[in-house]
C-alpha cells in the first residue's frame, strides 16, 4: 500500500499506468487539502480521458475561477 | 498481466524498402528463431523496418528533413505496385497485411477486427520487438528525464507522466496568467492610491469602507451610522445634493482655461520677429537670381565632370563641339561651378525647413486664437470678434506670401507696418477680454467650505470604487491561489506516485540488467548494475567499476561496455515488460563486440530465452557461423541485393569452405581468409577433443597457429591410440604446401592459385574426418559405450579413441 498526503494506493506494480490513475483521482476526493469542486472537475475530466492535453483542463479552470469570483 | 506468448510464422514483404519481389521469411508452424547473415546494406535491416512500421505505423530511423511515409516504397517498383508487409501469427486472429496505398499516401491494415485493434493498439503497444546499434546508442545517451519518459513508455506508465506533465504545465500557466497579474497589480496601485489620496491608509474591507466614508459624510451632516453598501449609495445621493452647482464650476474652469490661453497668446501675438528674420536671409539669397536659375544645370555639370574624368582623351566640347585646349583646367571650372551649385541648394533646403517650422507656429497662434474665440462666444463674454478674424486672416495670408515666394523663387515682400498695426489692435481686444473673464471668475468662486464638501464627496466616491475593486481583485488572486495550490498538489502527488511505481519497475528490471550485463562482461570488475531515480525527474544507470561508484556509465565504460549495457537493457525490459509478443530482433547490435561477447550474448539468449522466437541480424560470418553451431535447430538464410530484384535468400547451404572457393573462382585473394579458416577448424576440433597446448596469458592463448594446433593434435591422436592421424585426407593436409607456408609466417596470398584450390579441396576431406554430415563435430565427451571410440552429438560419425 503506497500513500501520498493521505492518499492511499493498493499495490499496483502489476497494473498499467491508466488503472493507476483512475485508483489516484478516485482517491483524491480524501485529500482535505484539495478543494472539493476542483476534485470533482479533474475525475470528471479524468473519467473521460480529458487530462492528457491541458485544453480541457483550462476551460474547466476559467469556469471554476468566474464560478469562485463572483 | 498474463504471459506473452504471440510469436510469428511467416513474414512477407513486398515493395518494402530494400524488398523488390515477394520475399517469404518462412518460420515454420512451430515459429522457429532465425539468424540472417548479410553484408552491409544487403537489406538485412528491411526486415527490422518491416516489423517496425508493421506495429507502429513508422521507422524511427526514417526520420527527419527530406523523409516522408513514401520512403517505405521501393525505389525500383513503378506506381502500380503495392507495397505491403504481410505477418502471420501462431494466432491465425491476428494475421494481417499492412499497405500503402501510393495515391492516397496512406496505409491500413487488412485485419480490422477488434481483437486485432485491440492487440495493434493496446497490448502489443509497448512491447520491446527490435533493437538497433543506432536504438542503443540513441538510449544510452538521453538526459536522465528522457530516459525515465522512455522507460515510462516501455512499462506503460506514460499515461502518469502525460497527465503529470499536463498539471505542471497547468500551474505554469495559471502562475502567469494574464487575470492574476492584473488583479495583483491594480490591487497594489489601488493600496497606493487609498493611502496617498484618500484615506491615508489601504482599506481592505467593506467594514473600513464604510467607517471611513461615514467619517467623511460629518461635513455633509450625515450622522447615521452605515451598516451596508446600500446605506452607502444613499448617503452619496443626499451628499450630491449639498455640494456647490456644478454648472457654476464648469463655466469657471472654462474661463479660467480661457485666461490661461491668452495669456500664453501673449507672448506670442507678435510674430514679426519669427517672420523678418527668414525673410531677410531668404531675400538675399535670391539677389543672385542668375545662379538660382541655373540650380537645373547641376545634373549637367555632374555628368560633365563623369565625363571629363572617364575620357581623358576627349578633344571637343560634346555639347558646343569646341576644341578643348586644357582639360584639366575645364574639370576644375566645371567642379567648381558644380559645388556653388550645391552650397545654393542646401541653403534653400535649409530655408524650406526653417519655413515648415515658422507655417507650424503661426498656424499654432492662428488656432489659439480660434479657440480662445469660440470659447468666448459659447461663456457669452463681449468682444471684438472682427478684431480677432483679421489677425487670423492676417496670419494666412503672410503664411501665403512666404510659400509662394519660396515656391516660386522670388523676392517676398511683408508689410511690418500692417502686421505691427494688426498686432496692436488684437493686443487691446485681449486686453479688454481678460479684464473682463477676472471679474467674472471671481464672482464664480466657491467658498472653502464648498471645496472642502467637494474633495470629501470626491474621496468617498472614488475610495468606494477601490475599495471594492480591491475586494473583487483580492478574490481573484485567492481563488487562482486555490487552484494553483490544489494543481500543485496533484502534480507533487503524481511525481511521487510516478517515482514509487517507477522505483519499483526499476527494482524489478535492475536484477536482469544486472545479471545480464555481468553474463556479457564476465572478466569485467563492474558490478551492481541498476537504474536508478535521479533527482525528481530522471532515470539513469549506475554500476560499481572497481568497486567505485559509475554513474553515468559512459563515464567509466568503454564503447563495448557501454553496448553490452543497452543490450542487457532491451533484453530485461523484453522479459519484464513485453505483454503479447515472445519474439524480438536484434539488429547487428554487436558493432563494437570482441569474440567472447558474442559467444556470451549467444549463450545469454540460449540460458534465458529459450522459449523466445529470436531473429538475430547480422553482417559477420564468424558470428553467424557460431550461431549455427549454438543453435542448430534456428531457420538460417543469408541475404543478397541488387536493384532490379531488391532482396534475395541465398542457398542455405552456406558453407564458407565454399564461400572461399567461390571467391577464388573470381580471381580474389583469399590465402588469408583460408589460413584464418583452417586455424579456426583446428581450433574447434583441439576444443572438441580436449587437446592438449601450452597456456599463455591473455590473447596469446586465442593466437594460435596452425603448425603448432596440427602438431599437438596429432600427439593427442596417437596418444588416444586414435586412426584419424594416419589418414590419407589428414596427412594431405598436414603436410601440404599451403600449411607448410602458413606455418613458416610465409604470406598465404603468395601461394599459387593452383595450391590454394587444392587446398581447399583437402581441407574439405579433412574436415569430413571431424565433423558429421549433419554438421556436428566429434567430441571427447561423446564416448560410445562399451567401445573405444568417440562420436558426434548424433552418432553418426565415429573415430577410434582410447582413454
Amino acid at each position: 500500500m503506497a500513500i501520498f498526503w493521505g492518499v492511499a494506493l493498493k499495490n499496483d506494480i502489476l497494473k498499467t499506468g491508466v488503472e493507476i490513475l483512475d485508483e489516484y483521482f478516485e482517491e483524491l476526493s480524501k485529500d482535505k487539502k484539495i478543494d472539493q469542486d476542483l476534485h470533482s472537475v479533474l475525475l470528471d475530466l479524468w473519467k473521460q480521458r480529458r487530462l492528457y492535453t491541458k485544453t480541457y483542463l483550462m476551460h474547466e479552470l476559467d469556469d471554476l475561477l468566474k464560478e469562485k469570483s463572483k | 498481466m498474463s504471459e506473452p506468448s504471440v510469436k510469428l510464422k511467416k513474414l512477407s514483404l513486398l515493395n518494402f524498402r530494400g524488398a523488390r519481389d515477394l520475399i517469404d521469411l518462412n518460420l515454420g508452424s512451430r515459429c522457429k528463431s532465425c539468424a540472417i547473415f548479410g553484408n552491409n546494406a544487403e537489406g538485412k535491416s528491411t526486415f527490422t523496418h518491416a516489423l517496425e512500421w508493421f506495429f507502429s505505423g513508422k521507422i524511427a530511423w526514417l526520420r527527419g528533413e527530406g523523409i516522408s511515409d513514401e520512403d517505405i516504397v521501393n525505389l525500383a517498383s513503378s506506381e502500380e505496385d503495392d507495397t505491403s508487409v504481410n505477418l502471420v501469427f501462431n494466432k491465425s486472429e491476428l494475421n494481417s497485411l499492412k499497405d500503402y496505398d501510393k495515391k492516397k499516401r496512406r496505409s491500413g491494415h487488412s485485419n480490422k477486427t477488434q481483437v486485432f485493434t485491440n492487440y495493434i493498439e493496446n497490448e502489443a503497444r509497448y512491447d520491446r520487438l527490435y533493437l538497433d546499434q543506432h536504438t542503443i546508442l540513441w538510449f544510452l545517451s538521453r538526459t536522465k528525464g528522457e530516459k525515465k519518459a522512455e522507460i515510462a513508455k516501455i512499462v506503460g506508465y506514460e499515461d502518469i507522466v502525460k497527465v503529470k506533465s499536463v498539471f505542471s504545465s497547468t500551474v505554469r500557466d495559471l502562475e502567469r496568467d494574464r487575470r492574476l497579474w492584473e488583479a495583483k497589480k491594480s490591487l497594489e496601485d489601488n493600496r497606493g492610491i487609498l493611502t496617498k489620496e484618500i484615506y491615508g491608509e489601504a482599506i481592505n474591507d467593506t467594514k473600513e469602507l464604510l467607517a471611513k466614508s461615514q467619517d467623511l459624510l460629518r461635513i455633509f451632516g450625515y450622522k447615521k451610522a452605515l451598516t451596508n453598501l446600500d446605506e452607502l449609495d444613499e448617503a452619496i445621493k443626499e451628499a450630491i445634493q449639498l455640494l456647490p452647482s456644478q454648472e457654476r464650476a464648469e463655466e469657471r474652469v472654462d474661463l479660467e482655461r480661457i485666461k490661461e490661453r491668452i495669456g500664453k497668446l501673449d507672448k506670442k501675438q507678435d510674430f514679426t520677429s519669427l517672420v523678418s528674420g527668414w525673410v531677410s536671409n531668404f531675400n538675399i539669397l535670391l539677389k543672385d537670381q542668375e545662379t538660382v536659375k541655373k540650380l537645373k544645370m547641376d545634373e549637367f555639370l555632374r555628368q560633365a565632370e563623369r565625363v571629363l574624368i572617364d575620357s581623358p582623351e576627349i578633344e571637343n566640347c560634346p555639347l558646343c563641339e569646341q576644341p578643348i585646349e586644357s582639360q584639366e583646367e575645364l574639370l576644375g571650372k566645371v567642379i567648381e561651378r558644380y559645388r556653388k551649385l550645391i552650397e545654393i541648394r542646401d541653403k534653400l533646403k535649409t530655408h524650406g525647413s526653417e519655413l515648415a517650422d515658422i507655417k507650424s507656429e503661426l498656424e499654432e497662434i492662428e488656432r489659439e486664437c480660434s479657440e480662445i474665440s469660440e470659447g468666448l462666444k459659447k461663456r457669452k463674454i463681449p468682444h471684438d470678434s472682427e478684431a480677432v478674424k483679421e489677425y487670423k486672416t492676417l496670419i494666412s495670408k503672410t503664411i501665403q506670401l512666404m510659400e509662394r515666394g519660396f515656391n516660386d523663387r522670388k523676392i517676398v515682400l511683408i508689410d511690418y507696418k500692417v502686421i505691427k498695426k494688426q498686432v496692436e489692435g488684437i493686443k487691446l481686444v485681449l486686453q479688454a477680454v481678460t479684464l473682463e473673464l477676472s471679474k467674472k471668475i471671481s464672482d464664480l468662486a466657491i467658498t472653502k467650505e464648498e471645496e472642502e464638501k467637494q474633495v470629501a464627496y470626491n474621496k468617498i466616491v472614488r475610495g468606494k470604487r477601490l475599495v471594492l475593486d480591491n475586494i473583487s481583485h483580492k478574490k481573484v488572486i485567492s481563488v487562482f491561489g486555490l487552484l494553483i495550490q490544489g494543481l500543485r498538489r496533484v502534480e507533487n502527488q503524481l511525481l511521487e506516485l510516478q517515482n514509487h511505481v517507477m522505483q519499483q519497475i526499476l527494482d524489478l528490471i535492475s536484477d536482469d540488467v544486472n545479471k545480464f550485463f555481468c553474463d556479457l562482461n564476465k572478466k569485467e570488475n563492474v558490478k551492481n548494475v541498476k537504474l536508478e531515480l535521479k533527482g525528481e525527474e530522471g532515470i539513469e544507470f549506475s554500476l560499481e567499476f572497481y568497486d567505485n561508484e559509475a554513474s553515468p556509465p559512459k563515464k567509466y565504460l568503454s564503447e563495448s561496455q557501454l553496448n553490452s549495457l543497452g543490450i542487457a537493457f532491451f533484453l530485461a525490459a523484453v522479459k519484464k515488460f513485453n505483454k503479447s509478443n515472445k519474439f524480438f530482433v536484434l539488429d547487428d547490435v554487436l558493432l563494437s563486440f570482441d569474440k567472447n561477447y558474442r559467444l556470451r550474448l549467444l549463450d545469454l539468449l540460449d540460458e534465458n530465452f529459450y522459449d523466445y522466437q529470436i531473429f538475430l541480424l547480422t553482417h559477420e560470418e564468424y558470428w553467424f557461423q557460431m550461431m549455427k553451431r549454438k543453435f542448430p535447430n534456428w531457420i538460417f538464410k543469408e541475404v543478397y541485393w541488387d536493384f532490379n530484384n531488391g532482396i534475395r535468400f541465398k542457398d542455405l547451404k552456406f558453407d564458407p569452405l565454399d564461400n572461399i572457393g567461390n571467391k577464388l573462382a573470381r580471381g580474389e585473394k583469399v590465402g588469408n581468409e583460408l589460413r584464418t579458416y583452417i586455424e579456426a577448424l583446428l581450433k574447434e576440433i583441439c576444443f572438441a577433443l580436449e587437446v592438449k597446448l601450452t597456456f599463455r596469458f591473455g590473447m596469446d592463448n586465442e593466437r594460435r597457429m596452425i603448425g603448432e594446433m596440427f602438431s599437438a593434435l596429432t600427439s593427442s591422436l596417437k596418444k588416444h591410440q586414435s586412426n584419424i592421424q594416419d589418414n590419407k585426407d589428414y596427412k594431405e593436409l598436414e603436410v601440404s604446401n599451403f600449411v607448410s607456408t602458413c606455418a613458416s609466417h610465409h604470406n598465404p596470398d603468395l601461394v599459387s592459385p593452383g595450391d590454394i584450390e587444392e587446398t581447399i579441396e583437402k581441407t574439405g576431406k579433412f574436415r569430413k574426418l571431424f565433423v558429421c554430415p549433419k554438421g556436428k563435430m566429434v567430441e571427447r565427451r561423446n564416448n560410445v559405450p562399451g567401445q573405444n571410440k568417440i562420436s558426434c552429438k548424433c552418432g553418426c560419425l565415429q573415430i577410434d579413441w582410447k582413454e
